[in-house]
Parts: C-alpha cells; structure tokens; sequence
C-alpha cells in the first residue's frame, strides 16, 4: 500500500494503537510489529512473503554462523556464501531477462537463433532495499560491528520492518537492533518531528514532484528533438527535482512513521542541492545508499591495505558506475555513474593539488594563508555552481529510458533554439523554491518540532490536518507509484 | 562520498538498564503513555478535519472497495455524508482551491 493513502492511514492507525498497547510486553510487540510488516508487503504481492522470510532466513543463519566460528578463513567463507545468496536473488530478479535478450541480440549477429527462456520476471518490491540490509548485518557481524542477534524475531523485524522495507532508508542493523533491547519510548518532539516529516514528505511527493513530472519533466523527454532551449534546461534541473522531492519525500514519511512508533532513522537527504562539491553532494543525498556503498562496496575494492593515488580514484570510480548500473542493466545508468565517479575523482585531484600548492605558498611566506572572506564566498559559489549542474546534466542520461533519448537532448540542448513553450511561472516557483529551500539551516524541521511541541494536541491536529488537507487538494487524483519503486 | 571515514565500530546508543531506578523507569513509562494519547489526540482531530473536508475523498475511495456488502454499505453512507458536506459547506473547499492551483499552472509569463 502506498504511504499517501487511506489505505495506509488506517492501518499505521491500528499498528500505532496496538503497538503502544504492547509497550509494556516486549515480545508480543515485535511480533505484532512483524505482522504488520509482512501485511504491509503482502499487501502488494502476497507471493513475494516467501522471498522477503527466505532472505531474513539466510542472513540470520549467517549471522549466527559468522560469530560461532573462530578462524577468520571460516568466517569469511560464510560471509561470501551470503553474499552469493543475496546478490544472486538480488541479480536474478533484476538482470535475468536483461542478459537473456543481451545474449539473444549477441547470437543474432552470430547468425544463431535460439529460444530463450525469457521468464517475464517481476521485480519484487523492495527487493534492493531489504537486501542491502542484510548484506550490512551480516558483514558487520563479521567486522564486530555489530552483535548477532539471536532472536529471529528481531532479525525478521529488522528486515522487514514496514516503514523503511520497499524504498529505505537502508538502516544499519547497529542503528536498529539496540533499539529493540531497549523499553519503547516515544518523546514529545519525536512525535511532533514525525508529524513535520510525514507532511513535508507527502507535499515533495504529491505536490512538487507530480506537477515538475506531468507538467515539464515528461513533455520535455517525451520528444527533446522538438523541445525549445529555455524548456530543455528546465527540464534537466526539474528531473533532479523531482527525483529529490519523489525519493526524499519517501524517506520523510518513512522516518515520521518510525519515529511515531518510537524508532529514531537518521536522516536520508540532508539538503543535497546545497552542497559545494561532489564530495559534500554524496555525504547528503541519499545519505543511507552512498555509506551503504562507501561501507561495503569500496572498502571491499580497496581491500584490508589502505591505498593512495590512482588505485583510490579507480576505486571511487568504480563504485560509483557500480552504483549506476545498480539502478538497471541500461547503459543509461552506467554512463550516469561514470559522469559521477569521474567527478568525484577529478574533484579529489584537483584539491589535493591546490592543497598541495597552497601548503607551499604558506612555507615560502612563513605563515599558513588564509582566504579572504570574499574569496572564500566565490569559491563556495563556484563549487555550487560546478556541482548543480554536474549533477543535473548526469541526470539526463538517468531519465532517458536510452541513450539514443540522451543523446539527442544534448543534441537540442547545444541547437540554443527556441526559448520556452511549456515552462510556467508555477513551475520556476517550484524549481526556485526546492533548491532555494535547501538553503535554509539543516535543522530548521527539528526547531520548528521544537516550537510546535508546546501546542495542545488540537492545535497541532488542526495544523497538520489542515496540512494534510491542502496537500491533498492540491495533489492529483490518486497516488502515482514513487520513482524508486522500480530498482 | 568521504571515503576516509573512520573504520571504528559504531557505539551503540546507551540502554536504560536495570541499573535506572524503578521510579526512573516508570517516569519514563508515564511520559510515553501521556506522549502516545498526545499523538494519537493529533491523528485523530487530523483525521476528523479530512473526513468533514475531504469527503469527496472518502467517496472515491468507497468506490475503489472490491465489490461486496463493505463496499455497497460505505458508498451510500459516504454518499449522503458528501450530501450533507456539500449542504453545509465544508466540501466546496476542494474545489476553490483545486481552482486556484489550476489558475496558477496555467499563468504564463
């Protein structure tokens, strides 16, 4: 069932009332809590249950296993044979039908046909998501990061708990577990923050993100070879938009429902289109992802030696096309992640260079140097500038459902014709205002929280009703499904 | 991303223990009680607000029920509620600001 919806609101109701009914008894809580989440995902496929307890399944016994044995050999053997586990469902699901018509295109030029057995597979929802976190669980076991539980209850529940299970936040088992050791406790400003949250999350999702997509974004990519110049980079810097408002609304709801239910999840986006550099950019937008990748992926590339110098920046790079073709078996999304990783990598040379001539211009003076507030402001403008459009470019070829679509919206990109036919007045003020609210203090939702937590509970029902009741008059008829449902 | 974060296992957050006394422990206790009726007061009087707001909304969705008794029974009764919704006000809400957003997409430069 999707977040903004009847459907939902009722059920979170029972699960809320029930579950602080429960406070007292600790287990039969997480139980009810575990129910919810298998109906919450069986509401949507009720044959993928058996997928989402075979995973948990899998990386409990791993768990298990990992912290039992004493030689590190043995321990890592079964840490790969998870990873197999989990990345071969996670691999099956995603790309069998992608290499399936990749190998029928390949035999083709051969001169060989061959039926296929093209299996027309679903991907089950969420499927990335609750991977992932298994995956963490059972290497942090390995790196005693983390306790194994032995509880399956708790591993079960961990995984699939319903508010971050089909979209994320990716939550660290180090973050979750302790949590459901400890008495549930729901504070006063907790709540008012999940409540901030859950509207702020549904005006992204339903509002800004749905009128940048009908109104520009689709249009515009539609058929760019017709598109005017002003329109085609609105519509680079909207798709950004609406992806960040989509994705991060997601989050915001996820977090204010888990936090009305006494769970603290750190933050997924921390005011990305903000940042000055490709580096400060990935430590904010979808904050769970890029550490679940820094964390896994590239210290596996690195390996146990600490590296410098090219090796470090192939390794960046390399996690970050990973990271792309993640997202789907398009080289679409492989190219995204290039654009990024190249970035990323150029970016770090460049520092490390002007470092480097900077530390010696102190020595020759006698003195560390010390920017001028003006020139620090310009190169904080600059930075911004840099790494907006960096990303907002890369995300073109994100969008375009191939690269014959990218291509020629740079191709039109580059005419400079025409200068806007469906860019609004309404659509600048969404644009100006997504990116010039990121600029307000990273804090500004938990100080409002904070203010508001002294209202009576009508007075704070009749604001966020009323909240509510704007976005939903505002929004569109229905729900349309959130974009990172498809990876 | 900032690849030299530090490697150190993260500390996990500190657990109320048997060593919090009992009346500590049941402070606790009455403040999640108080916070939770506070939460649930919210939800409800949001809950009410879009029930006399948004009952063109509850219409829609009774509509969207799979066929049965459930369903049949909630579109009459979600039906005279947006009569009456309509009769005494609440529900032209909607529409004035359905209307204004529109006037709003569809100013140009």
């Amino acid at each position: 069932m999707l977040f903004p919806t009847l459907d939902f609101a009722l059920f979170f109701a029972a699960v809320f009332a029930l579950g602080w009914a429960l406070r007292p008894y600790a287990e039969p809580r997480k139980w009810l809590l575990l129910a919810a989440s298998y109906f919450f995902y069986g509401y949507w496929d009720w044959r993928f249950l058996a997928l989402l307890a075979g995973s948990s399944t899998v990386n409990y016994l791993a768990g298990l296993a990992v912290a039992r044995l004493e030689g590190d050999r043995a321990r890592r053997r079964v840490v790969a044979v998870a990873l197999v586990a989990n990345l071969g469902t996670l691999g099956f699901f995603k790309y069998y039908d992608f290499f399936l018509e990749s190998l029928t295109d390949f035999l083709l030029k051969l001169g060989l046909e061959r039926d296929m057995p093209f299996l027309e597979i679903l991907l089950p929802i969420g499927i990335s998501f609750f991977t992932f976190q298994g995956i963490s669980y059972v290497v942090d076991v390995y790196r005693r990061h983390v306790k194994p539980v032995a509880s399956p209850v708790d591993l079960f529940l961990y995984i699939s708990f319903f508010p971050q299970l089909v979209a994320g936040p990716i939550v660290r088992g180090s973050d979750f577990l302790p949590q459901l050791r400890k008495p549930p406790a729901l504070a006063r400003g907790s709540a008012v923050y999940g409540f901030i949250l859950i509207a702020a999350g549904m005006l992204k999702k339903t509002v800004v993100a749905h009128y940048l997509a009908v109104d520009l974004v689709d249009p515009v990519f539609a058929d760019p070879t017709v598109a005017a110049f002003g329109d085609l980079v609105a519509a680079q810097y909207a798709y950004a938009i609406q992806v960040y408002c989509d994705f991060s609304g997601y989050s915001d709801i996820a977090i204010g429902t888990a936090a009305l239910l006494g769970f603290r999840f750190k933050k997924n986006f921390d005011r990305p289109f903000s940042a000055t550099s490709m580096q400060q950019l990935w430590q904010r937008w979808h904050i769970s992802l890029s550490t679940w990748l820094r964390d896994y992926l590239y210290r596996a590339l690195r390996g146990r030696r600490r590296e410098a110098g090219w090796r470090t920046y192939r390794n960046i790079f390399l996690t970050m096309v990973i990271g792309g073709l993640w997202h789907g078996a398009n080289w679409t999304f492989v190219i995204w992640g290039a654009i990024l990783g190249g970035a990323l990598v150029l970016e770090r040379a460049i520092k490390g260079r002007v470092r480097g001539w900077w530390a010696r211009l102190g020595n020759n003076r006698g003195e560390t140097p010390m920017p001028s507030r003006a020139g620090s402001i310009a190169a904080a403008a600059a930075g911004w500038f840099v790494t907006f459009h960096t990303f907002t470019l890369a995300a073109i070829f994100f969008r375009s459902p191939d690269l014959d679509v990218a291509i020629s919206y740079f191709a039109q990109l580059f005419a400079f014709s025409g200068t806007v036919a469906v860019f609004t007045p309404f659509l600048l003020l969404l644009v100006a205002g997504s990116v010039g609210i990121q600029f307000l203090p990273g804090n500004a939702l938990e100080r409002s929280a904070v203010r508001l937590q002294k209202l009576p509970a009508l007075g704070l029902g009749l604001i966020f009703g009323a909240a509510l009741l704007l976005i939903e008059f505002a929004g569109p008829e229905g729900v349309a499904p959130f974009v990172y449902f498809q990876f | 991303m900032d690849m030299a974060a530090p490697e150190a296992p993260p500390k996990e957050p500190a657990i109320a223990g048997p060593r919090d006394s009992a009346a500590a422990i049941a402070a606790a206790a009455r403040e999640t009680r108080a916070n939770v009726r506070y939460a649930g007061g919210v939800m409800a009087v949001a809950f009410a607000l879009m029930l006399v707001f948004n009952s063109s909304g509850l219409k829609s969705y009774a509509r969207d029920l799979p066929d049965g008794w459930v369903a049949d029974t909630l579109i009459v009764q979600a039906d005279r509620w947006h009569a009456l919704m309509q009769a005494i006000g609440p529900a032209k809400f909607r529409p004035a600001i359905h209307e204004l957003l529109e006037a709003l997409r569809n100013a140009d430069w």
